[in-house]
């Protein structure tokens, strides 16, 4: 085979496969928005030998740190056993037969998933949801394996192989929701919120503060915005300062937290094109080197990232050097006019 | 070479130079690994090296549309790379399967003539059921191959590895109780299409196994012998669980061994859910005392006897 010319038994065999080119990974659609019933890859958080693997979205769970509960998919159908069920292009839209381990489900990131490959209808997610409960779902019947009942059986130690891979894919996000609470910033303030100061707009944020009792929410701030935030309180009454605390308590938790992590290289899944972006990554990077993956950060509407969907904007990615993978969320400040 | 380089190919057009390239190496690497003789029917890899090759682009990369999955899953070169190797090691895998799932149809060709079974010619060639059974011209579904291989895959089987040229997988007694169950299982008649299809289901763990490059384990496995007092431990611990165990305790056994949900064995037996669950805890309680005083080394052994005895005892009815 050369540039120039085909071998004919390959260009007869090429000739033969009439289905689209599958989305690959380096075409996510950010900000991403994920469904149930959809089938995409799963990478790792902060692992990148883990490599990628495919994941059926059972369930959703949106929120200030939206995750999706998912089942692995493999194309190893001759490893079937009784909680695999195979399901065929048909079923899926992917161009290839795969098996779903029904066995095999963690936690996942929005964050951590890539272009959409698959979508399976509304009976087929919830026969699937029944088979992870342990029921056996008659729509399903037929496209199991056979029972693994012997340890020495290799489908057991296939499963057990899978079952490591799913725990280092999901890792992060298990973690970050078994023991997110430990975790300081339970939100991030946009620092452009402080280029143009608005007293309404800054008294819904203290009010959205306030009623979501996010007490540990930071709002980073670079070197001007600190310059043009105190010249702007120099303005303010005593009752405005009153009821603005929650945020002079966010940029004091900001300011205590020392964020300097040398110079780790990061990159948007998405251009965050406002101003203060850098301080906002630096505050985003520091909190991930020290352990968080997970971010709601509070902005303005005009800077909303570009969304097909402006009530549910989704979530963007920030890859960083030697930490791995963040998920960000935009949400904007209720109250707050654009 | 890179994944980027990679990836526009096949955007463009599927599978040029650089994905032939790539997909010719690690054929050599993998292929050369194994003996051609078994996994290519050829006296050497030069001659069988490029039908290999092509095999794995036509046939699984193409037609079994693996490269998409490729595609849609690498984030890096070596994964690609790491894909690759394994869809060319499970084309290898499944062609040996083939061969041998060929090679115990041969087996099941006399056993069918065994006085447990009767045939009947027709159109779409023979058929057979069990003697006695009514007839009827009705192929097999799927869901009831699936549940006839479930009902088989307790007969023990004799562990072999990648490099046997011929092995046997069941001796000739468990291969006629396998078709026994077979046949008693599914409603239908059945052709040995059928059994071949039941095979396949069967031996899904030589391709991961193969996969999971387990054949040093499996070899292990197979070399193990027991010594003459393990074999009268190991008989009579059998003998002692069927012993003990009334009918009921034995098929409920069966069906555990099988995976069988309880309610399933609930509505099998006519019983409830809560009587499969005590009887079931009775005969576990049964199996657990005769394993007590067995070597934990081969317990494994026990098990696979004794699911052959449950096998044979809930298809004659004797026990």
């Amino acid at each position: 085979v050369s540039d120039q010319e085909t071998a004919p038994w390959l260009k007869f065999s090429l000739g033969q496969v009439t289905t689209q080119i599958v989305a690959m990974p380096n075409a996510t659609h950010w900000p991403l928005v994920v469904r149930e019933g959809e089938i995409r890859v799963a990478r790792a958080m902060d692992d990148p030998d883990a490599g990628a693997r495919l994941i059926v979205v059972l369930e959703v769970f949106e929120g200030s740190e939206p995750w999706v509960n998912g089942c692995l998919v493999t194309d190893v159908v001759e490893a079937a056993g009784h909680r695999d069920v195979q399901l065929d292009p048909a079923d899926t839209a992917l161009p290839f037969t795969c098996l779903v381990e029904t066995d095999v489900v963690a936690p996942f990131f929005v964050a951590q998933l890539g272009p959409l490959l698959g979508r399976l209808g509304v009976a087929l997610v919830q026969a699937l949801r029944a088979e992870v409960d342990g029921s056996e779902s008659s729509l399903l019947a037929g496209r199991r394996g056979i029972p693994i009942i012997d340890t020495n059986d290799a489908r057991w130690r296939f499963k057990t192989a899978e079952t490591e891979l799913v725990h280092k894919l999901a890792r992060a996000c298990l973690e970050q929701l078994t023991h997110g609470e430990d975790l300081a910033a339970d939100a991030l303030v946009d620092p452009t919120c402080w280029t143009a100061p608005s007293l309404p707009g800054l008294l819904a944020l203290a009010s959205q503060l306030h009623s979501e009792n996010l007490t540990r929410a930071e709002a980073p701030t670079d070197e001007s915005q600190r310059a043009s935030v105190s010249d702007w309180v120099a303005g303010l009454g005593s009752d405005e300062m009153r009821a603005l605390e929650p945020v002079w308590h966010a940029l004091l938790r900001a300011s205590a937290h020392d964020m300097h992590t040398g110079n780790l290289h990061y990159e948007w899944s998405q251009p965050w094109n406002a101003v203060g972006t850098e301080a906002l990554s630096q505050s985003l990077v520091g909190h991930a080197a020290r352990g968080r993956r997970s971010f709601r950060v509070l902005t303005l509407s005009s800077h909303w990232p570009t969304s097909s969907r402006p009530d549910s904007p989704g979530v963007l990615a920030v890859d960083i050097e030697a930490l791995g993978r963040i998920q960000v969320k935009p949400e904007r400040v209720r109250g707050w006019a654009a | 070479m890179t994944l980027a380089e990679l990836r526009d190919e096949y955007a463009s057009v599927r599978i040029g130079p650089k994905i032939y390239a790539e997909v010719g190496h690690v054929v050599r690497a993998v292929a050369r690994r194994h003996d051609p003789n078994i996994y290519a029917g050829a006296a050497s890899w030069d001659d069988a090296e490029e039908e290999t090759l092509h095999n794995v682009i036509k046939d699984v990369l193409l037609l079994e549309r693996q490269l998409d999955y490729l595609m849609a899953t690498a984030l890096t070169l070596d994964d690609f790379k790491n894909l690759l190797r394994r869809q060319v090691r499970r084309y290898l895998a499944r062609r040996r399967q083939r061969s041998v799932i060929d090679n115990l149809l041969d087996r099941c060709k006399p056993l069918l003539g065994d006085e447990s079974f009767e045939h009947l010619d027709g159109r779409t060639g023979r058929r057979y059921r069990l003697r006695g059974r009514p007839p009827s011209s009705a192929e097999p579904s799927d869901e009831e191959l699936l549940a006839a291989a479930r009902s088989a895959s307790i007969v023990p089987r004799v562990r072999f590895t990648s490099q046997e040229r011929a092995p046997v997988v069941y001796s000739r007694d468990s291969l006629l109780v396998l078709l026994k169950i077979v046949a008693n299982s599914l409603p239908a008649t059945f052709a040995v299409r059928d059994i071949d299809k039941v095979f396949r289901l069967l031996l899904t763990d030589w391709v991961t196994s193969f996969l999971m490059e387990y054949e040093e384990d499996q070899s292990r496995l197979s070399e193990t012998i027991l010594s003459p007092e393990d074999e009268v431990i190991v008989t009579e611990a059998v003998a002692e669980i069927v012993a003990r165990c009334n009918r009921e305790h034995l098929l409920i056994l069966w069906r555990k061994l099988e995976n069988r949900p309880d309610q399933a064995i609930a509505e099998e037996l006519d019983i409830s859910r809560p009587t499969v669950i005590v009887r079931k805890r009775e005969v576990f309680k049964i199996v657990e005392d005769a394993l007590d005083d067995v070597p934990t080394q081969v317990h494994s052994v026990v098990m696979d006897r004794l699911s052959l005895r449950v096998a044979i005892a809930s298809l004659s009815g004797t026990e």
